[in-house]
């Protein structure tokens, strides 16, 4: 058999046929891939690689700086950036500002949890107020649930889903940021992309952070979250009255956390979730202001904070009738 | 050293009694909060009460009003008050205070305070009733009957609240164990999983 079949290879061994074989396969390969290259790069052209930014907004995002050290042209930069990408992903058009803090003015809260009621209409607020991502169900407000004569929050429940609320022998104890005069937050970033603001406001510049998620762990209350996906906004849900320090639409792998809705409070509005109480068990205003609600509250009133023993400071008072 | 201890108590005296006295006027002159009261006339049902009141004779008889389209009994101080209690009772369409003096129906917190003069205290400096619309400048908050039934039940009722928080995958909640059930001196045993838990 192997002699008959010798005639017909004559011309070129086995091996070579072999060879023949393997360049041909290649070839076939290589204008395979050559072409799936091409489609490739007829695509990039008709939606460019770095997210349908243009590539001008792709490099000003790139080596944006930190915003405590932008100067106000890079900052009035930054926010038209934001305000493009926006319209590019929600097709809403948003207005995102940096609405300075107020002279004279470092926000305080309080919170009376006799009258809280556990409905959670602050919560619902909070989210829409702050275009908190609904995919990851992200919330900044938890509302525990706690046996009255019992303040241990071991025993407190956040996911309660009874019938009707208040239920007998509850009661009920919003937390939120509560934005630490020494915040164990800030002192634990390593890039320095949270810090207080003179009014008293912890705040995130997402651009800046790096989702190291230290922050987290060091803040006594889980006050602050962590995007593990790109955030799901509706697009008709969305805020489009926005600060850049505040509630403007966040991306995947960033923190975020409460911040007493700065978007609204520097503008002399009330936080989404004290407007949305119905109880009206959440009073806001300004510490430094003799004659402000809060002050009255504070000093008329038997108040306590949370996990003062710690020594983070928090502007974040409860209080009872 | 009698003759110093005797001078030293006079000195003291002198210094310790203007104290008291200004802290008197201090509190003679309480700071002022100035208010405006949300306005809830136009979303009362029946106001003006004069509208049928004019047509029919007043009586101030503690009854069961079975034809009113109002509140038919009060509850409000445990039959102690009836509607002339808080209501005029010849000029319908406003309230009355303890000694007869005409209250507009808006301004009907100095009805309530007469009463509940604490809770109004707190009431007229923040720490109690609801704010409106902004947090600083000129304060508009609600009135004592915007949360309050002054005729039946006056506490909030309760309703369902919304949804509780969602949970990522792997972090189910399970019901929470009560902190430390077993006695302090003994050792206490890890909590024995939930049936449910086992079964799925």
């Amino acid at each position: 058999m192997k002699q008959s079949d010798q005639p017909e290879h004559k011309t070129g061994s086995p091996v070579n046929a072999y060879r023949r074989k393997f360049l041909k396969g290649l070839g076939l390969l290589t204008a395979t891939a050559t072409t799936t290259a091409v489609a490739t790069a007829a695509r990039t052209v008709a939606e460019p690689s770095w997210g349908g930014a243009t590539l001008r907004d792709a490099m000003g995002d790139f080596f944006q700086d930190q915003y405590q050290r932008m100067t106000p042209q890079e900052i009035s930069e930054a926010l038209a950036r934001i305000e493009r990408k926006a319209k590019r992903k929600y097709e809403r058009e948003i207005q995102c500002d940096n609405t300075p803090p107020i002279e004279g003015v470092v926000f305080g809260y309080a919170l009376n949890i006799s009258k809280c009621q556990g409905y959670r209409d602050c919560v619902k607020a909070c989210v829409e107020e702050n275009n908190l991502d609904r995919g990851g169900q992200m919330e900044y407000i938890r509302v525990l649930e706690l046996d009255k004569n019992d303040r241990n929050l071991h025993n407190a429940d956040h996911y309660y889903n009874h019938e009707l609320v208040p239920q007998p022998g509850k009661e009920y104890m919003p937390v939120q940021c509560m934005q630490c005069d020494d915040p164990p937050c800030v002192k634990a970033c390593p890039v320095e992309a949270t810090w207080s603001e003179p009014d008293g406001i912890v705040v995130v510049d997402y651009n800046w952070c790096i989702g190291c998620r230290y922050c987290m762990t060091a803040c006594p209350y889980s006050a602050r979250h962590f995007n593990w996906g790109e955030p799901q906004i509706p697009s008709e849900e969305l805020n489009t009255d926005c600060h850049y320090l505040g509630n403007r639409p966040r991306m995947k792998g960033v923190v975020e956390k409460c911040h007493f809705c700065i978007q609204r409070t520097r503008k002399g509005l009330q936080p989404a979730c004290m407007e949305a109480c119905p109880t009206g068990a959440r009073v806001f205003g300004n510490l430094l202001d003799p004659d402000s609600e809060i002050r009255y509250i504070l000093e008329n009133k038997t108040v306590f904070r949370l996990k003062e023993e710690l020594g983070t400071e928090p502007k974040f008072w409860y209080y009872t009738d | 050293m009698n003759h110093y201890n005797g001078l030293i108590l006079i000195i003291l005296m002198a210094l310790a009694s203007p104290a008291p006295s200004a802290e008197s006027s201090e509190q003679a002159t309480p700071p002022q909060f100035p208010f405006h009261v949300v306005s809830t006339k136009d979303q009362m049902q029946y106001y003006p009460c004069s509208s049928c009141h004019e047509y029919i004779p007043a009586n101030p008889a503690p009854r069961v009003l079975e034809q009113a389209p109002h509140y038919s009994e009060v509850q409000h101080g445990r039959t102690n008050m009836w509607c002339n209690t808080c209501h005029q009772l010849e000029d319908k369409n406003s309230l009355r205070t303890v000694f007869g003096d005409p209250v507009n129906f808006d301004d009907s917190y100095l009805v309530c305070a007469q009463c509940h003069n604490r809770v109004y205290e707190d009431w007229q400096y923040g720490a109690h009733g609801k704010r409106k619309k902004r947090w600083r400048g000129g304060r508009e908050i609600d009135n004592c009957t915007h949360c309050h039934n002054p005729h039946l039940n006056p506490g909030f009722s309760p309703r369902q609240p919304l949804p509780p928080p969602g949970v990522r995958k792997g972090l189910q909640h399970q019901p929470r164990q009560r902190h430390r059930q077993c006695q302090k001196w003994t050792t206490c045993p890890h909590n024995q999983p939930e049936e449910s838990h086992e079964t799925e």
